[in-house]
Parts: structure tokens; sequence; C-alpha cells
């Protein structure tokens, strides 16, 4: 029995072939019939005037969708906020991670208390996030009149605010977010050998110097790994920009709150538009690929220059 | 570790910063408890009520909405432990033709913006006459490249000679699997458990495209229709928000002390 069956010849190759299609077809057929050929179909889409509204005359209109998208107005505004939300968000958030991971990465009292405070916003709802935050942020509420105070602002509810009202998205978005990236940046700090700050602190380096010269360069691929995410993820706020609008127009207050994936969304399922609204949601696709490769051959780049981990 | 001036700086970050992230918390539960005239006031615990619960649901099918949301939730989660496991099993430890073809799907998967095919989604559910129901908001969403690929990164840190150890015992691949890798694969399964549960718990997108009848909404849907139509009832809005957000911090609170490890271990972190 315990002579590995020698009655049976075993063929190693075959029961692994056997065993895989075994254990990656469930997924497989669910990836393909749910993602992959959902996925073409969205790409096929954005070159047809195809609009579910209308029954007749959905034909194939080449690239003429995405010519459209550049000189319409209202995608140019989608566009410029969802970069914003990107170019704030992200920065914003990265620094503020790591710093809390920094600061709780040494044992004192207390430490798991905060840690599990500042995840905290990260599970929960942006639906009930949102929902807070525009009674925190209304006429008369106490951040309002605190920063009204503080900067002069008007006393007015931001989320009616043209000005105000992606501010304030920017505000919940990271006020939600940094915990998650906390979390992998301490996950980060805890896979540097204790050896090289010791022999650095050995060598008379103060918490500073530790900080760049031996934390920093080794915390890089998480930071790749958190700016990618960020990126990922602040291209495709769109629970926010619902709850705000209400039941008015997606992007309410008065397009202040258009991004891409709102434009994407009012286009293709409010005016019927799915043609045009999928060649905006490929734009939004090929962006996001774009930056991820790029940020990926940055950081190849570097590490051939000699730097610490890799990505 | 020394350093009286890190110690002050570390306990004023910490300090503001815990305050920022507890004030909308406490202040969602506070107002929760307080009747209409209370609203915007600093009132004593002794007029706490909990009736703004009890009209919330005598008002909304919230009870439907709570069902709906446990059932999608459970169903999804367990399906998508089993079988993002599985997959990642697979491509962690056997050879098979394509096995580097459909790694090279799964990471570029991970890319993709779930926006993107969300139409043609909605498409095939019309045709399969799923929309509207809580199976359309199901099984599209049991696989999940992201789990897929913690799945693979976390069974190469497990070492080979298990299985071989199991081999000689008489089981198979698939036994070595379910008798001898899962049973120790309990960080993957609660980091998985953590992430989908939350993912799935508050998905939005989804739900408020794919379903229009009132009675299967999910919370998500159903707590932001309660904020469209009761804005003016802020305490009563508020029991809405505590009820969607409540389960989830309790679960995360359970089990958060697993989540730092999982994501050590899975890969996550790069």
């Amino acid at each position: 029995m315990r002579q590995a069956r020698p009655a049976k010849q075993w063929k190693p190759g075959q029961e692994m072939r056997r065993a895989a299609l075994l254990f990656i077809a469930p997924a497989a057929i669910l990836w393909i019939w749910w993602f992959a050929y959902p996925a073409i179909r969205s790409l096929i889409l954005s070159f047809y005037d195809y609009n579910y509204i209308r029954t007749a005359g959905n034909q194939f209109v080449g690239l003429a969708n995405y010519a459209k998208l550049f000189t319409d107005r209202t995608f140019k505004q989608s566009f410029w906020h969802s970069c914003q939300m990107v170019l704030v968000c992200v920065p914003v958030q990265t620094c503020l991670s790591l710093l809390f991971a920094v600061l709780l990465d040494t044992e004192f009292r207390g430490r798991s208390v905060i840690r599990t405070i500042f995840y905290a916003p990260y599970v929960i709802s942006a639906i009930a996030v949102a929902t807070v935050f525009m009674y925190l942020y209304g006429q008369d509420a106490p951040l309002t009149n605190l920063f009204s105070a503080l900067f002069g602002l008007e006393n007015k509810g931001w989320f009616a605010n043209m000005k105000l009202a992606l501010p304030l998205v920017m505000i919940m978005f990271v006020w939600q977010q940094t915990g998650f990236y906390m979390i992998m940046y301490l996950a980060g700090l805890d896979s540097i050998p204790s050896e090289l700050n010791e022999a650095a602190e050995i060598d008379g380096a103060n918490r500073l110097q530790l900080f760049f010269h031996i934390t920093r360069p080794m915390l890089r691929p998480t930071t790749y790994l958190v700016v990618t995410y960020g990126i990922i993820t602040a291209f495709q706020v769109f629970d926010q920009m619902s709850a705000i609008a209400g039941t008015g127009v997606l992007g309410s207050p008065g397009g202040a709150l258009n991004t891409m994936v709102t434009f994407f969304y009012q286009n293709s399922f409010k005016y019927g538009k799915v043609g045009y609204g999928s060649a905006a949601v490929v734009v939004l696709f090929i962006l996001i690929f774009t930056i991820t490769l790029l940020q990926r051959m940055f950081v190849e780049r570097e590490n051939r220059k000699g730097g610490g981990g890799e990505a | 570790m020394k350093g009286i001036g890190f110690r002050v700086f570390r306990f004023a970050v910490l300090a503001l910063f815990t305050a920022v992230f507890l004030y909308p918390l406490v202040y969602a539960v506070y107002y929760s408890l307080l009747p209409l005239p209370d609203m915007g006031k600093i009132a004593p615990i002794s007029h706490f009520t909990l009736e703004n619960y009890t009209d919330l649901y005598n008002n909304y099918p919230v009870g439907r909405w709570i069902l709906n949301t446990v059932i999608v939730t459970v169903s999804v989660v367990t399906f998508s432990v089993i079988l993002n496991s599985m997959a990642g099993y697979a491509l962690a430890r056997w050879e098979f033709p394509g096995k580097k073809a459909i790694f090279a799907f799964v990471l570029g998967s991970m890319m993709i913006p779930y926006q993107f095919v969300i139409t043609p989604v909605y498409i095939q559910l019309a045709q399969l006459h799923w929309n509207d129901r809580l199976i359309g908001i199901i099984v599209p969403f049991i696989v999940n490249c992201l789990y897929i690929f913690m799945a693979r990164q976390f069974f190469l840190g497990i070492p080979k000679e298990l299985e071989e150890a199991a081999r000689v015992d008489g089981l198979g691949l698939i036994g070595a699997f379910f008798r001898i890798v899962a049973p120790i694969s309990t960080p993957l399964v609660l980091s998985i458990i953590i992430l989908n549960f939350t993912g799935t718990w508050n998905f939005y997108i989804g739900p408020a495209t794919f379903i229009n009848n009132r009675d299967n909404y999910v919370l998500s849907v159903g707590i932001k229709t309660v904020k469209d139509f009761m804005y003016d009832k802020k305490n009563q809005t508020l029991a809405g928000v505590v009820v969607l957000s409540l389960p989830i911090l309790v679960m995360f609170t359970i089990l958060q002390k697993h989540f730092v490890e999982g994501i050590a271990t899975t890969g996550i972190k790069g």
C-alpha cells in the first residue's frame, strides 16, 4: 500500500493535465462567459452606432465614436476631472499611508486599536461614506462651518457647490482609501530585515537618514503597488458621484462631478448610446493600461540602475 | 525605540488622525439614535432612541434588503473562495499546456476596470432573464482574477514536500489538495473572505444597474434610495447608513488580526 501502487502504472503528466483541467475549468468558464466575452463585445460595440432605445439602424461606424469623443466638451471635462482625482488623491494617500505605517510599525500601547480605526473606513460602503460626508459638509454643517471659518469658504453645502463638489469627493475618497494602503505598507515594512536598520544605527544613522536610505528604497515594490492600485481606483470612482447626484443627473451639480466613468454610464445606461459610451470606457482602459505599463518600465529602469528590491 | 521628539510627533499625528477617522463614524451612529428636533445639536444620551431604526424598517423593505445582501454575499464568497483557490493552485503547482497564457490572462484582467464589461454583461443578463434577479448579481461576480493571483502566490510559498509526502501515502493530486493543502490555507481563505465579503457587501454599480425592483435591492442600493428620498430626515437616513456599515465593521474587527498576516503571505504587497 505504501509502495506507491506499483501495479497501476503512474503517468504523472497525464494525471496532472486532468487535475489541472478539473481545477481550472470552472473558473475559466465563468471568466470567459462573464468577463472575456463581454470585454470583446464592449470593444466591438465601441465601433458601432449602437443605441438600444432606437430599434433599427445600428451600424458599423469605425472610429467615428472616438473622433466624436475628442470634440465633445463634456467628455473633455470628464477626462480632466478624472485626471484631477488621480493627480490629487494618489500622492496624498500614498504619503499619508506611508507616514501612518512608519508610525505604527513599532510596538506601543494602543497600536492595534489605532490600526483598526485607520483601516475601518476602507471596509465601509462608499454609499454610506458619501451620505455621512454630505451631512458633514452640508449647509451650516460642522465641517462646512469649520472650513469657512478657516479659509473663508462660502457657508453652502459642498456637494451643491460647483467649485467644492470635486474636492469633497477627493476628501471622502482619501479618507476611505488611506487605511488600505497603510496595511500594504505595514506588510512591506515587516519584510525589511531588521539587521539592516540595526547595522545602520550602529553606523550612527539617525531616524530620518534611516528612513530615506534604508526604508524608502526597500519599500519600492510596495510603493509601486500602492501607486498603481491607487491610480486604477481613483480613475474608477463612481459610487460617490452617484450618491451625490441622488435622483438628479449623474455628474451633478452641473457637471462638476462628471468623470470618465460617469460619462460612460450616463451615455450607455441613461441616453441609450451604448456604442458611444463603450468608446469612452475603452479610452479609460487604454489610459489605465498605458500608465501601468509606463510605470512598470520606469520601475524596471530604476532597478537596473541598482535600486532596492524588485517590483 | 528612543527619541522623545519622535514620540511626541507620533502621538500628535496619530491623535489628530484618530479624530479625523473616528469623527464621521461617531457622528453617524450618534445622530442615528436621536429624534429629529435634536439634529445638529449636542443632545444628552438620555434622548437616545431606536425609533429611527424601527421607522426605517416600517417605511422600507429593509429586512428584505438585508436578506438579499446576505444571500448574495454568502453565495459569491463561498464559490469565489473555492473556485479561485483551485485555479490558483493549479497555476502554482501543475504543469499543463496553456498555463503561461492563462496566467497572462489573469494578470491582464486585473488591469481592466469593471465598467469595461458592464454593458455587455447587462445585455447577457437580460437575454437570460437574469436581470432583476439575485442570480444576476451572483454568478457574474464569482471569478475574480485578483483572488486567483493571490492564491497562486500563496501556494507557491508552501513547500512542495508536503504534497510529495501525501503522494507517498497514496493520495492523488486532487486528494492531496483537499486533504493536505486546503486545511493549512487559512491565511489565504481569510484574506479572500475579508476582501470579497466587503467588496460584495458594498458593491453598488452592479446591483444599481441590474436590479430595478425595490424588493430585490441589496442594502447599498436600498440605503442610497433612502438617502435620496429622506435626505431631510437625517436621523433615519443615518440609521440606514449604520445598518449598511455595522455588519461589515463587526466582521472586520473579528477577522482583522488575520488580515495583516494574509496580506503578507498572499503577495498583494508585491
